[in-house]
C-alpha cells in the first residue's frame, strides 16, 4: 500500500515537473479567432490576409472592428507564421471557414494551399473555398470594420441574392481535383470597398490545378442545372403580347451511358408561374413550356461546349454515368477527358410548370 | 490471473475495440495501394484470413490455454518467447503512435513524453487489476468508440459521392485480394486476443457461430465505415492524409449545434490504445504465469521496457513506417503461418495416433 | 485498509454480568440508575406469600404493567389457595395476561429483558424469575417519506421502530415465505438487524453471506446508517454507494420481488436492498406508477443527467482553453465577450466555482428554514449578479457551473450524486491539466473503477455487462411495458426467474 502510494507520489512529480511540456492552456479572449483567409501570389512569393469578424468587446453587445492582417512568406506555413508576430493577440486558425484564392494564384496552381488545409492540425476541409478575380488581398480588405465573413456567408447561404448559388468546401474541391484532374469553384469580384462590394462571378473551371477559365451568365446556370442545385431565378418570357415572369426554383439532373460511350443527360426543371396579366390558356401554357425548354436546353449545351473546349468533366459526369453501365464505363474510364471532348452528349430537358 | 473469468462476448468486445486504434490509422491507407478503387471492401476481403487465423490460434489453444499449451513443449517454448517479444514491440508501437497521434491534434501543446507517460500510466494501473473488471470496462469502451464511429460516419453520409468508389468491375478483383493481406495483417493485432481465451467461462451454447458473427460482423463494419471514407474522400486524397478518418472528423458538424469534433473524436480513440495495450499487457501476464515467471512483476516491467523503447528507440518516421509494413506482415506471420506450424505436427500426430493405439491428447 | 498492524485485540467478556441471577444482583447492576423500579406485591393478599416486580420506567408501559400484571397478581384467587410450588407454573402458564411469559436463570437475559421494556417476577427462594413483556411503544407515526416524495403511490414511509417497519412490509407482501431473520449488533446498542427476504426467490448464497458479515461485525453501536454500510460492503475504496436504501416501504418490496434481500434496522428508518448493482441507484419509487414511455424517457434523461454533470465542467475547461475549435462560432464569440475584464484564467474560474456551489449547498442544509429562503435569495440572486457585474466570474462559467449543478439533482439517490459531485472535481482537475486527453483518460479511470466493484458476488455495472453471468431479463436504460418484464434480473443470482405468467 504505501508502495503504491509512493509510486503515485513519484509519477506524479515527474510528470508534472520534469519530461518535456505539458499541454498548453490558453484564453480565448487573448486569441483573435479568424475566420476569412485569402491567399495571393505577388510577385513570387505567397501572400496571406485574414480577417477576424467583428470582435466581442463586452457584455452590452458593442464590438471591437474586424481585425485585418497581412504576410508574405515562400511558403504557407512561413507565412501564417509571420502573421503571429504582427498581431499582439494569440492568432488562431481553426476558425478560418472561407478561403478567398486570387486570380494569379488560380493560374499558377491551387493545389498546394489545398493540402495545407487538409495537412495542418488547425485549418480544416470543411471551409468554403472561392476564387477572386481579382487579387484576395482586395476582398478581404473591402469588408472594412465589419469584416468579410457575414457577406459570405450570406452569399453561400441565400441562393437568392445573387446568380451563384454552388458553395464548395476544400475537401470537395481538392477530391474532385485529385481524382478527376479537374473541378469547379465559385467565383467573385471586388467592386468597391463597402461592404456588398463582393459580387458574385460566375463560376471559375480547374484543370490539373489551375485555372482554365470561368463561366458566366447563361453557362453559369447551365453549369447549375447540370449540377443540379439550381439557383432560384427568375425568366421572363413573351406570349404573344404580354410578358409572363417565371421562377425557376428546382432541377435535377441524370446522366446515363449509352452503347457507344455517349453521354445521355436528363435535366429536370420546376417552374411557377409568378406574374401575368391574364390567365393562360392550354396552348399558351405549352408554348411557354417549350420557349423555356428551348432556354434551358441552350444554357446546358453552352455550359457544355465550354467545359468540351477545356476537356474538364468538372461535374463528374462520366463517372456518375459510368454507375449505370459499368461495363461501358470500364473502357472509356482511361481516357474520359478525351472522350469527353470528342463525343457531343445527348441532352434531354424536361419542364414542370406550375401555374 | 485469479477471479472470475470473462465470457466470450466480453472477450470479443475486448479484441474489437483494441483493433479500432490500428484500423482508424491504417486502413485505408495501406490497401490504397493494392485495392484502388475497391480498397474499400479489403476488410471483407480479408475476413477468410482473419477467421482461419482465429480457428488456428483456437485449436492451438485447447485446453490449458493458448500460453500454458505452448509453454509444454521446448519448441513451443521458444515460440511463447517469440510472441512475447512481438508483442513487446506491438506495445512499443502502439503507445507511441497513440502519443503523436495526440500531439498532432493540437498543434502547440505539449511534449510526446506527457501524453505517452499519462496513457502509459493508465495502462499500467488497468493492466495489473482484474481481467474481469478490465473486460467490463472494455465493453463500455467499444459502445463509447461505436458510437462516436458511427456519429462520424453517419454525418459525412451527405458527403459521399458514390463515383468515386463504384463501380467494381471485373478488373479489379485481383486488387481487392491482393489488397486483404495488408487489411488482414491490420487486422492481425487482435491476435494476442487469443491468449486470453483460457480465461474465458461460460455456456457454451453457441460457440463456433458466436466468434464467426463477432467476425462478419466486424469486418463488415469495417467495410462500411472504409466506404463512407473512400465514397467521401476519394482514392488520391485518402492515400495522401496521414489518417483519413479524422481528417474526416474534422469536417462534419451540424450547422449551429456542434463541428470540427475532431479533437473530441482522436481524445476519444485513446480508449481504444488504451484496451489495446491493455489486451497485450493481460497476454503478457498469461505467457509469464506459463512460463512460471512472477506476472505482475513481468508486465510492470514489459510496460516500462515498451515506455522507454517508444520514447527513445522508436522515431516518429520510424514507427509510422514500421506501423505500416513491418507489423501487417509480423502479425500475418505470427497469427497464421506460426500457428499453422505448430498445429501441423499435432495434427499428424494425432491422427497416427487414432489409427494407432488410442489417442489422448488435445491435438487430434 | 487502514488498519494499523499494531491493533489490540478486542476481547469479549461472556457471560457479560458473571453474577448468578438474583434480585440483590440485579438491584447492583442496574445501581445508579433512578428509572430501575421494584415493587413488592402480595398475591391475591396473602402476606405469606410474596413477589417482587421489577421494572424500568419509560421502556415499560404503565397502563399494561398495572393491567395485566399487578392486577391479576392482586385480584387472582387462584394464586393464594394453590400450593406454593405450583404459583410459578400457574403465572408462567397463564394467569397473567400478557403475550407470553418466560423463565430466565440468567443474570444477562433478564437484564437486557427489563431494558427491552419486560418486567421481571423474582419469587423469593427461587434462582430463576419471570419475565413478561410490558413494552411501550413510543415510536414516531408512520408519516410521509421526505427525501422520496411520492406523486402517485403510496405515501407510508419507514420508521425508527423496527417491528413497526417489518409489519409495514408484511403488510404489503403477505406471502408467508416472506422471511425475518433477526441479529443483534452493537455491543453497547445491541441493536436488533433484521434480514427480510423472499424464501425461494432470493438467493440463498447472498443471505448466508450477509448474516455472516452481521455476525462478523463486532461494533460498539449501530447509531447512523454508516455504522452498517461501511462494515457490510467494501466502502472504504470507493465513494460510490453500494448499498442501495429507501424510505418507502412499496419500494422496498419491489426490491424484495426482485429477488433482493432486505436488511432494516431499529433505530434507522430505512430499508437496504443488497445487492446494489448501478441501476438502484437511478430508479425512483415512482418508476412503475407512470406510463413505460414517460418512465423511460424520464430515465434516459437520469442517465443523461449523470453523465452531464460529471462531464460538464470538466468539457467547458478542456474545450474552452484547449480545443477551441471544437465550439460553434457565435457561441465561442459569446463566451469570449462574456470574459472580458475577468481577471482569473478560466481554469480557476471554474474550479473556484464549483468550489462555491459546494460552499452554497452545504450552508443551505445547516439553515433552519426560516433564515435559509433569505440567505438562497442573497447569496444567489444578489451576490451573484453583483460578481458577475463586477468582472469577477464570467456568465458563461456561472450557467456551465449551475447546469452541472442542477443536472446532479436530479439524481434519486444522494450518496451517489455526492460520489458524482468528488469525480467532477477531479476530472475538472484533470482536464485543466490535459486538455480532453485529461478528460478521457479520467472518463476511462472512473468506468474502469466502477467495472472493479462488487457486491455480495455482483457486479457493480451488472445492468449493463453481465459477463458471465446469466443474461439479464429487460434492458436497463430504460423500462419495458410491465406485461414484458416477465423475468426477474438474472444478475442478481435469483432462484426462480419467472416473474408473470
Amino acid at each position: 500500500m504505501r508502495g503504491r502510494i509512493t509510486a503515485l507520489w513519484a509519477a506524479l512529480c515527474l510528470l508534472l515537473t520534469g519530461c518535456g511540456r505539458m499541454p498548453y492552456p490558453r484564453e480565448m479572449e487573448d486569441m483573435a479567432l479568424l475566420r476569412t483567409m485569402g491567399v495571393d501570389r505577388e510577385g513570387g512569393v505567397l501572400a496571406l490576409t485574414v480577417s477576424t469578424g467583428p470582435r466581442a468587446r463586452g457584455l452590452q453587445g458593442d464590438q471591437e472592428s474586424a481585425l485585418v492582417l497581412s504576410a508574405r512568406g515562400e511558403s504557407l506555413s512561413a507565412a501564417a507564421l509571420s502573421l503571429q508576430g504582427l498581431s499582439d493577440s494569440y492568432v488562431f486558425f481553426g476558425y478560418v471557414d472561407q478561403l478567398l484564392l486570387g486570380e494569379e494564384l488560380a493560374r499558377e496552381d491551387v493545389r498546394p494551399v489545398l493540402d495545407w488545409f487538409a495537412r495542418d492540425a488547425e485549418l480544416g476541409l470543411g471551409a468554403r473555398v472561392w476564387v477572386v478575380r481579382g487579387s484576395a488581398r482586395e476582398a478581404v480588405e473591402s469588408g472594412g470594420d465589419r469584416g468579410v465573413d457575414s457577406r459570405l456567408t450570406t452569399l453561400r447561404a441565400d441562393g437568392e441574392m445573387g446568380v451563384a448559388s454552388l458553395s464548395r468546401t476544400a475537401g470537395e474541391v481538392y477530391a474532385d481535383l485529385l481524382e478527376q484532374g479537374t473541378a469547379y469553384l465559385p467565383a467573385l469580384t471586388v467592386s468597391g470597398q463597402e461592404a456588398g462590394s463582393l459580387k458574385d462571378g460566375g463560376y471559375a473551371v480547374f484543370k490539373d490545378g489551375a485555372l482554365a477559365g470561368y463561366l458566366e451568365g447563361e453557362e453559369a446556370l447551365g453549369l447549375e442545372l447540370l449540377a443540379g442545385q439550381s439557383s432560384v431565378h427568375m425568366l421572363e418570357e413573351r406570349t404573344g403580347e404580354e410578358t409572363v415572369s417565371l421562377r425557376v426554383t428546382a432541377s435535377s439532373a441524370a446522366c446515363r451511358l449509352t452503347g457507344e460511350g455517349r453521354l445521355s443527360l436528363t435535366c429536370r426543371v420546376a417552374v411557377h408561374l409568378e406574374e401575368y396579366r391574364h390567365p393562360l390558356t392550354a396552348s399558351q401554357l405549352e408554348d411557354l413550356q417549350n420557349r423555356v425548354k428551348t432556354r434551358e436546353e441552350g444554357r446546358v449545351r453552352a455550359a457544355l461546349d465550354r467545359l468540351r473546349d477545356w476537356k474538364a468533366d468538372c461535374l463528374g459526369l462520366g463517372p456518375r454515368a459510368g454507375l449505370t453501365a459499368p461495363q461501358v464505363w470500364s473502357g472509356l474510364q482511361e481516357n474520359w477527358d478525351e472522350a469527353f471532348a470528342a463525343m457531343e452528349p445527348e441532352v434531354e430537358v424536361r419542364v414542370e410548370l406550375h401555374p | 490471473m485469479k477471479g472470475e473469468g470473462i465470457s466470450r462476448t466480453q472477450l470479443a468486445s475486448l479484441v474489437w475495440a483494441g483493433v479500432l486504434a490500428p484500423a482508424a490509422e491504417l486502413l485505408p491507407g495501406i490497401t490504397l495501394p493494392a485495392g484502388g478503387k475497391g480498397a474499400w471492401l479489403a476488410p471483407l476481403a480479408a475476413l477468410p484470413l482473419v477467421l482461419a487465423g482465429g480457428w488456428l490460434l483456437g485449436r492451438l489453444g485447447e485446453g490449458s490455454g493458448l500460453a500454458g499449451g505452448l509453454a509444454e513443449s521446448g519448441v513451443g517454448k521458444a515460440v511463447l518467447i517469440l510472441y512475447m517479444v512481438w508483442g513487446e514491440a506491438l506495445l512499443a508501437l502502439r503507445l507511441r503512435l497513440c502519443a503523436r497521434r495526440l500531439l498532432d491534434a493540437g498543434r502547440r501543446d505539449g511534449g510526446l513524453w506527457f501524453f505517452l507517460l499519462a496513457v502509459a500510466a493508465v495502462v499500467l494501473w488497468m493492466g495489473l487489476g482484474r481481467l474481469s473488471a478490465f473486460a467490463r470496462a472494455g465493453q463500455f469502451f467499444l459502445a463509447i468508440l461505436l458510437a462516436a464511429g458511427g456519429v462520424v460516419l453517419l454525418l459525412s453520409l451527405t458527403q459521399t459521392r458514390p463515383e468515386r468508389v463504384l463501380p467494381l468491375w471485373v478488373e479489379d478483383i485481383p486488387g481487392i485480394l491482393s489488397s486483404a493481406l495488408p487489411a488482414a495483417g491490420t487486422l492481425g493485432w487482435g491476435l494476442y486476443g487469443a491468449f486470453l481465451l483460457g480465461e474465458t467461462e461460460g455456456e457454451d451454447t453457441r460457440g463456433r457461430r458466436h466468434w464467426l458473427a463477432w467476425g462478419v460482423g466486424g469486418c463488415l463494419l469495417l467495410a462500411l465505415a472504409q466506404y463512407v471514407i473512400l465514397a467521401s474522400l476519394g482514392q488520391e486524397l485518402a492515400g495522401r492524409l496521414d489518417s483519413p478518418f479524422f481528417t474526416l472528423a474534422q469536417s462534419v458538424g451540424v450547422e449551429g449545434a456542434f463541428q470540427r469534433v475532431e479533437s473530441v473524436v482522436t481524445a476519444l480513440w485513446t480508449l481504444a490504445d488504451l484496451v489495446m495495450a491493455g489486451v497485450l499487457l493481460f497476454s503478457l501476464r498469461s505467457m509469464a504465469a506459463a512460463l512460471r515467471w512472477r506476472e505482475k512483476r513481468t508486465a510492470v516491467l514489459g510496460l516500462i521496457l515498451a515506455a522507454a523503447l517508444a520514447l527513445t528507440l522508436f522515431s516518429d518516421r520510424l514507427a509510422a513506417a514500421w506501423g505500416r509494413t513491418v507489423v501487417p506482415l509480423g502479425n500475418l506471420i505470427l497469427g497464421l503461418i506460426l500457428p499453422a506450424l505448430m498445429i501441423l505436427p499435432k495434427t499428424i500426430s494425432g491422427k497416427r495416433g487414432r489409427d494407432g493405439t488410442s489417442c489422448g491428447g488435445k491435438g487430434g | 485498509m487502514f488498519q494499523r498492524p499494531t491493533d489490540p485485540p478486542h476481547p469479549r467478556q461472556e457471560p457479560r454480568i458473571p453474577q448468578p441471577l438474583s434480585l440483590e444482583n440485579l438491584e447492583q447492576t442496574f445501581e445508579g440508575c433512578a428509572d430501575f423500579n421494584k415493587r413488592q406485591v402480595y398475591l391475591h393478599g396473602d402476606p405469606g406469600r410474596q413477589v417482587t416486580v421489577c421494572y424500568i420506567g419509560g421502556m415499560a408501559r404503565t397502563e399494561r404493567i398495572n393491567d395485566y400484571v399487578f392486577r391479576p397478581l392482586a385480584q387472582d384467587p387462584m394464586l393464594a389457595s394453590a400450593p406454593e410450588s405450583q404459583v410459578f407454573d400457574l403465572l408462567e402458564k397463564g394467569a397473567i395476561y400478557a403475550q407470553k411469559a418466560e423463565r430466565e436463570t440468567e443474570l444477562d437475559q433478564v437484564a437486557l429483558a427489563i431494558i427491552d421494556g419486560s418486567c421481571a417476577l423474582f419469587f423469593p427462594g427461587r434462582q430463576d424469575a419471570l419475565v413478561v413483556p410490558v413494552a411501550t411503544e413510543e415510536k414516531r407515526s408512520v408519516g410521509e417519506p421526505e427525501n422520496e416524495p411520492s406523486l402517485k403511490g403510496a405515501r407510508d414511509s419507514f420508521v425508527e421502530s423496527l417491528r413497526t417497519n417489518t409489519s409495514l412490509v408484511r403488510r404489503r407482501l403477505r406471502a408467508p415465505e416472506l422471511k425475518v431473520k433477526e441479529h443483534i449488533v452493537g455491543r453497547q446498542s445491541l441493536t436488533p438487524v433484521d434480514v427480510v427476504y423472499l424464501a425461494g426467490i432470493a438467493d440463498p448464497d447472498t443471505v448466508a453471506r450477509l448474516e455472516q458479515k452481521l455476525d462478523a461485525m463486532d461494533i460498539d453501536g449501530v447509531e447512523a446508517a454508516g455504522n452498517l454500510e461501511e462494515y457490510l460492503v467494501e466502502a472504504s475504496r470507493t465513494p460510490f454507494p453500494l448499498m442501495a436504501y429507501t424510505q418507502r416501504p412499496d419500494r422496498f418490496c419491489q426490491g424484495l420481488l426482485e429477488g433482493r434481500v432486505g436488511l432494516i434496522a431499529d433505530g434507522i428508518p430505512l430499508g437496504w436492498l443488497i445487492p446494489g448493482t448501478i441501476d438502484q441507484f437511478f430508479k425512483t419509487g415512482q418508476d412503475r406508477a407512470y406510463h413505460w414511455m414517460t418512465a423511460s424517457a424520464l430515465s434516459l434523461i437520469r442517465y443523461l443527467c449523470a453523465l452531464v454533470t460529471l462531464l460538464l465542467p470538466g468539457l467547458y475547461i478542456a474545450l474552452v482553453t484547449f480545443h477551441p475549435e471544437a465550439i460553434p462560432v457565435k457561441l465561442a464569440l459569446s463566451i469570449v465577450s462574456a470574459k472580458q475584464e475577468v481577471p482569473f484564467s478560466t481554469i480557476f474560474e471554474v474550479l473556484i466555482m464549483l468550489l462555491a456551489f459546494e460552499v452554497v449547498q452545504e450552508a443551505g442544509l445547516r439553515l433552519p428554514s426560516p433564515i435559509g429562503a433569505t440567505v438562497s435569495i442573497l447569496g444567489g440572486l444578489v451576490v451573484g449578479n453583483a460578481a458577475v457585474d463586477a468582472h469577477i466570474v464570467s456568465p458563461a462559467v456561472l450557467i456551465a457551473v449551475a447546469i452541472a449543478g442542477v443536472a446532479g439533482y436530479t439524481m434519486p439517490s444522494q450518496d451517489f450524486g455526492n460520489a458524482l459531485r468528488l469525480w467532477r472535481f477531479l476530472l475538472a482537475i484533470l482536464a485543466s491539466l490535459g486538455g480532453l486527453l485529461g478528460l478521457v483518460l479520467g472518463c476511462a479511470a472512473l468506468i474502469y473503477h466502477l467495472a472493479g466493484l462488487e457486491t455480495f458476488g455482483v457486479p457493480y455495472l451488472a445492468p449493463f455487462t453481465t459477463g458471465v453471468q446469466v443474461r439479464r431479463g429487460h434492458p436497463t436504460l430504460f423500462r419495458l411495458p410491465l406485461p414484458r418484464m416477465k423475468w426477474r434480473d438474472g444478475a442478481v443470482h435469483t432462484q426462480n426467474r419467472r416473474n408473470q405468467a
